[in-house]
């Protein structure tokens, strides 16, 4: 056969040789075109899948591969003015579980819990909830987090199986309590929940990292791609640490004192409205925020209106000199203490006055002599002061849960409102308006908005660009006028103003507030709390308020202090529950300031070799070493007792002898601990605000009995001559030397002189002048 | 009766076709094992094809019509192999489908029986040719295949039963059986279906769900419908152009299931993408439509019967697998021929080539 056609097949076959019909060609065409269209049905479905829905599929496929994990960002930190840490951020372990290479969950759960349940109200770590975590996940279970070194420890020593340990963030506050409600804490999300932490939350948290994780279907992990987490940024606070600290424990010492429901201080530079401290009693400590409530978490200074009653005296009294309603020297008739306007009769709570001075009416605050010169000022310019001042508004100051207080415009005013308001009542400020208000009248008229963050900044410390911006008290307003700025009263009513509040502290209801060596301006306040009850005035519960400043001429610090329901120590009256606290506290940050001395220093009870310098105070050049010996308690035949020089007398000149006339020697020293020095503090100041020391790592002694001196070891004495008393005191703390202090300004000489060997932990006598 | 056979005659244009696939099928073995304890498996895949070539070879110059002659005792051996693998087969994840040969062979019959049925319908239906198919003629046929594909379903390995019958159906339909013949089976086999279906006697549960997930894949995800969506995962997110070799996440990631057997074209479709699927598609085209001209060209009827045979076999198994690949087919177990790893696999197609080989190399012959 040559040729086979196709279709035309041979039938001869062996089987079945030559019959029948040929397979119907058509049938191979059939199954060609089914062939076909099959090849065609499956490109479809390849188009639709591979081409159409491809974005889907790959969007599932990364779905079940990948896994994205947050990577915390380092968040940022809390700087106080001079770069020292408030709050900020270190690594922990925490501990977790692969449970599915765990043996024993129910034993291993109990043997953790025996470690970390270490707090019995945390349900988190328990036995049953941590079998409950382990049980519920096969890949991860926290067991507990954010750990200190020791539990982890303890947990490694369990050596169980599947347990690991991963670092995390916690937030840290190396003071503890001081200015917690400034600061407030954050969550163990690391998310802030009160206070700064929580003003800032953003910017402090920083930006999330993220782990890209490609898994295989058993979840193992193939491979990881990371962006790196963006720290969060830093904020610079106009707080100064040393001031927080000093308001904070004359405050502590007031509560001790009075019991009251709680405190707040504010501490205000007048001439730029930054807050230099801001203390709240009571406390909570931010690392343990556990155990704190929502009461104790209230900022009270910005958070709760109260009645100020005759600190608000100074907006009456200013707005009438502004308005040249009255003058100081005018006589004014108090009318023993009793007015009656549109029906009601208003008793003044001191002694009735009088015809007397506009001045003395302040002085003695008399609540007639206010109500008839906020009368004559009139509804409309009163509430103007009022709004001007800054009270009904938010200050703006950069801490969460600000109120406006409570201001009611004109027209919702009594017959009778102009009267109450005159002395402070209806009306609601926070303790943020009424430092504001002081400051107003301290720096001159000029309305400075309040402000705590000086800086928000990625840059971390340690890098130059970030800089301490210490506070050293301003002569002048900043120019231009910061936003927001606007002037309330006039330079001259601010000064009549100045002088008639220094005589509240001289003569009248202030003298608690009287300073050694500086003048003091201010004015108390008691006013009566409502009590929400019965809406009447409450006859037991009083706020007792201070607000004042200091120097008088050219103030360094405006402070506020509120006393809320003081309940022993004798006194409601804001003269004596508030009043020494305003003392203790502009005492103590004038001399850490470095203030000059205005008035005289008063002289105290011993120590002696102060008293000798008081005796002599032109004597500026007497003998220091003999001062030394005497101070340090050396023996006659003490080889220090001999002056390694003949002596050289130093002239005084005339700048010292004129800027510091009655100098005192200060017969406080602070033995020096290792990091943070203050500067000594005048004997004459209360004896707790002797004992300003941080933490209890650092040893403090006052006087010279208590003086610690190791005879042991000796050191050489640095030369100070020259040196601030800033620096005076870090050197001699470096050295392990303590440092007696006289005067104020620029160390001129020093007792023993530099290259003398003396036992660690003696007092060096350094003259100061100008 | 002369013999004279020539390799000149041989189809190369069809070997080289299938080469082809098995080179890119080695590749994607080789890829697909990459990252797994099958690490290696290309290698063995290699063997299998070199043995596949030689028994190609070897059959393709023994006389089909030998086969032929011969068929029904092989049949009848099978049918006992069959029996012995249900009496004393060794039983592996619950199917019987193993005989142990002494020497720890393990030997399947049910691949084999697929390769005699071939030779068994084609003898069968050759004796027909020339009138019209009675329903006694359909009947017997039905009892040429039925008696083994029951047998094998029982063991049970529904995809390999399944794969008896397009067999069977060829056979009939180049057979002559007649459009209404054919819609009266068609309505029969439809309702046997359903009467299995429904009596829950015949296929086990597990069948039924991996049956019908393939329409509903995310209704079960963890399921039977997991295979179904981890493939379709693999092909849409490969892409036009594909992820390239060994960089399929799916198949890398070991969430394409067994991505070296059934679902290597997945696997290839990941890594290789659209254009690299429809190449593929286009080689199994050719190389079927070269069967189907070998088919066309043979001898005498006989040959016609055993190549298209082996098209309707390899056709079934492209279809249903790759239809499974991309969501069209439920998802049975049956391999890609040329493609998957898998030494039955792999001997089945080239001793069913070698037999169309040796067609095609006796269509001058007579």
């Amino acid at each position: 056969m040559a040729e086979v056609k196709p279709g035309a097949f041979s039938t001869q076959n062996k089987l079945k040789p030559d019959v029948g019909a040929p397979v119907r060609r058509i049938r191979f065409l059939w199954i060609a075109a089914f062939l076909f269209l099959w090849v065609v049905i499956i490109c479809g479905k390849l188009v639709w899948l591979q081409v159409i829905r491809h974005h889907e599929w790959v969007d599932r496929a990364a779905r079940q591969q990948q896994r994205t994990f947050e990577v915390a960002p380092r968040r940022g930190v809390l700087y106080d003015r001079n770069l020292n840490e408030l709050a900020m951020t270190v690594l922990v372990d925490s501990v977790y579980a692969v449970p599915s290479e765990m043996t024993e969950k129910d034993q291993s759960a109990a043997a953790l819990a025996r470690i970390v349940h270490v707090d019995p109200t945390d349900g988190f770590t328990s036995a049953s909830q941590i079998a409950a975590r382990l049980n519920a996940s096969r890949n991860f279970a926290w067991v507990a987090r954010k750990l200190d070194a020791p539990t982890v420890e303890s947990v490694k020593a369990l050596n169980l199986k599947g347990i690991y340990f991963q670092k995390e963030f916690k937030r840290f506050y190396p003071n503890n309590q001081i200015s917690a409600q400034v600061l407030g804490y954050v969550g163990t999300d690391d998310n802030g929940l009160g206070g700064l932490e929580r003003q800032f939350d953003d910017e402090l948290h920083g930006t999330s990292g993220r782990m890209l994780t490609a898994l295989d279907a058993k979840r193992h992990v193939l491979g990881s791609e990371e962006h790196d987490p963006l720290a969060g940024e830093n904020l610079v606070l106009s707080l100064d640490e040393n001031i927080q600290f000093m308001a904070e424990r004359a405050l502590d010492a007031a509560m001790e004192r009075t019991r009251p429901l709680n405190g707040t201080v504010v501490v205000q530079d007048p001439h730029t409205g930054q807050i230099l401290a801001l203390a709240i009693r009571p406390a909570f400590n931010p690392n343990d925020f556990k155990h704190s409530n929502t009461e104790l978490l209230r900022n009270h200074a910005v958070s709760d209106v109260y009645e100020p009653g005759s600190t608000f005296k100074l907006v009456t009294y200013s707005a009438a000199l502004e308005e040249k309603v009255a003058r100081p020297s005018d006589i004014i008739d108090c009318q023993n203490g009793k007015i009656t306007i549109f029906g009601r009769t208003i008793h003044d709570s001191h002694s009735g006055l009088g015809r007397v001075t506009v001045e003395k009416a302040l002085w003695e605050s008399s609540d007639v002599a206010a109500v008839k010169l906020a009368m004559k000022i009139g509804n409309d310019k009163f509430y103007q002061y009022i709004r001007n001042y800054g009270f009904g508004s938010r200050s703006g100051v950069e801490l969460p849960g600000e109120t406006r207080g409570l201001v009611r415009p004109t027209r919702r005013w009594g017959a009778t409102s102009i009267g109450s308001l005159a002395m402070g009542q209806e009306i609601g400020v926070t303790p943020i308006q009424l430092v504001t208000m002081v400051s107003t009248i301290a720096n001159g008229g000029i309305y400075l908005p309040p402000h705590i963050v000086l800086a928000s900044t990625p840059i971390m410390k340690g890098s130059p660009e970030l800089k301490p911006m210490a506070f050293h008290p301003n002569e002048a307003l900043p120019e231009p006028l910061p936003e927001g700025a606007h002037r309330v009263i006039s330079t001259m009513t601010a000064a009549e103003m100045r002088k008639m509040m220094e005589g509240i502290v001289l003569y009248g209801t202030g003298k608690t507030a009287a300073l050694n060596g500086y003048s003091s301006a201010g004015k108390t306040g008691t006013a009566q709390k409502i009590d929400v009850a019965t809406h009447t005035y409450s006859k037991t519960k009083y706020v007792a308020s201070f607000a004042g400043f200091a120097p008088v001429n050219n103030p360094a610090i405006s402070v506020t202090v509120v006393i809320d329901s003081p309940t022993t120590g004798g006194s409601y009256y804001g003269t004596a529950v508030s009043g020494p606290v305003f003392r203790d506290v502009a005492q103590q940050v004038l001399e850490y300031l470095g203030v000059r001395h205005d008035t005289e220093l008063q002289s105290t009870p011993p120590p002696p070799p102060a008293k000798d310098v008081v005796e002599s105070p032109s004597e500026h050049t007497g003998d220091l070493t003999a001062l030394f010996a005497e101070v340090n308690d050396l023996p006659a035949d003490d080889p220090l007792r001999i002056p390694p020089e003949p002596k050289q007398p130093v002239a005084a000149d005339a700048s010292v002898a004129d800027s510091s006339p009655g100098t005192a020697a200060a017969a406080t020293a602070v033995a020096p601990p290792e990091k943070m020095v203050l500067p000594p503090l005048p004997a004459t100041a209360q004896a707790q605000a002797a004992q300003i020391f941080k933490a209890a790592s650092t040893a403090l002694v006052t006087g010279k009995s208590a003086v610690v001196v190791d005879s042991g070891r000796k050191v050489s004495v640095p030369s100070f001559v020259g040196l601030t008393m800033r620096k005076v005191v870090e050197q001699a703390g470096a050295a392990g030397l303590g440092v007696q202090v006289i005067g104020n300004g620029v160390a001129r000489e020093q007792a023993p002189a530099p290259g003398s060997m003396v036992p660690v932990g003696t007092l060096i006598v350094i003259r100061c002048g100008r | 009766m002369r013999r004279f056979l020539s390799f000149r005659d041989f189809d190369w244009v069809l070997l080289g076709l299938v080469l082809l696939l098995s080179v890119i099928s080695v590749a994607e073995i080789y890829s697909a094992t990459l990252h797994t304890k099958f690490v290696g498996f290309h290698k063995t895949q290699i063997i299998w094809l070199m043995a596949g070539l030689v028994g190609m070879f070897g059959l393709s110059v023994v006389n089909y019509h030998r086969l032929i002659d011969y068929v029904h005792y092989a049949y009848g051996v099978s049918i006992l192999a069959l029996l012995a693998v249900m009496v004393a087969g060794t039983k592996v994840l619950g199917a019987r489908r193993w005989i142990k040969l002494p020497g720890g062979i393990h030997f399947q019959p049910s691949e084999w029986v697929k390769l005699i049925l071939i030779v068994a319908v084609a003898r069968y239906f050759t004796n027909l040719t020339g009138r019209d198919l009675t329903w006694g003629d359909i009947f017997k046929g039905f009892a040429l295949v039925g008696l083994p594909m029951l047998m094998v379903l029982k063991q049970p390995d529904l995809g390999t039963a399944l794969t008896y019958i397009p067999i069977l159906l060829c056979g009939l339909f180049l057979g002559g059986i007649r459009w209404k013949q054919a819609a009266i089976l068609g309505l029969a086999g439809a309702i046997a279906v359903g009467g299995a279906w429904y009596s829950g006697k015949v296929l086990k549960p597990y069948q039924k769900a991996r049956l019908t997930s393939f329409v509903n894949p995310d209704n079960d995800p963890k399921g039977s419908g997991y295979q179904i969506r981890q493939s379709l995962i693999a092909v849409g997110s490969g892409g036009i152009w594909g992820k390239g070799a060994t960089k399929g996440t799916q198949t890398q990631g070991d969430f394409l299931p067994i991505p070296y057997t059934d679902f290597i074209f997945a696997a290839f479709c990941e890594e290789h993408g659209f254009v690299g699927a429809v190449a593929v598609l286009l080689i199994y085209f050719f190389i079927l439509m070269r069967l189907i001209q070998n088919a066309q060209t043979a001898a005498d009827l006989s040959g016609t019967f055993l190549v298209m045979g082996v098209v309707a076999v390899l056709i079934f198994q492209i279809a249903v697998n790759v239809g499974m690949v991309v969501g069209l087919m439920p998802v049975t177990g049956i391999p890609l021929p040329l493609m998957s790893y898998g030494g039955s696999s792999v001997l089945f197609t080239f001793l069913a080539l070698g037999m169309v080989m040796n067609v095609r190399m006796n269509r001058f012959v007579n």
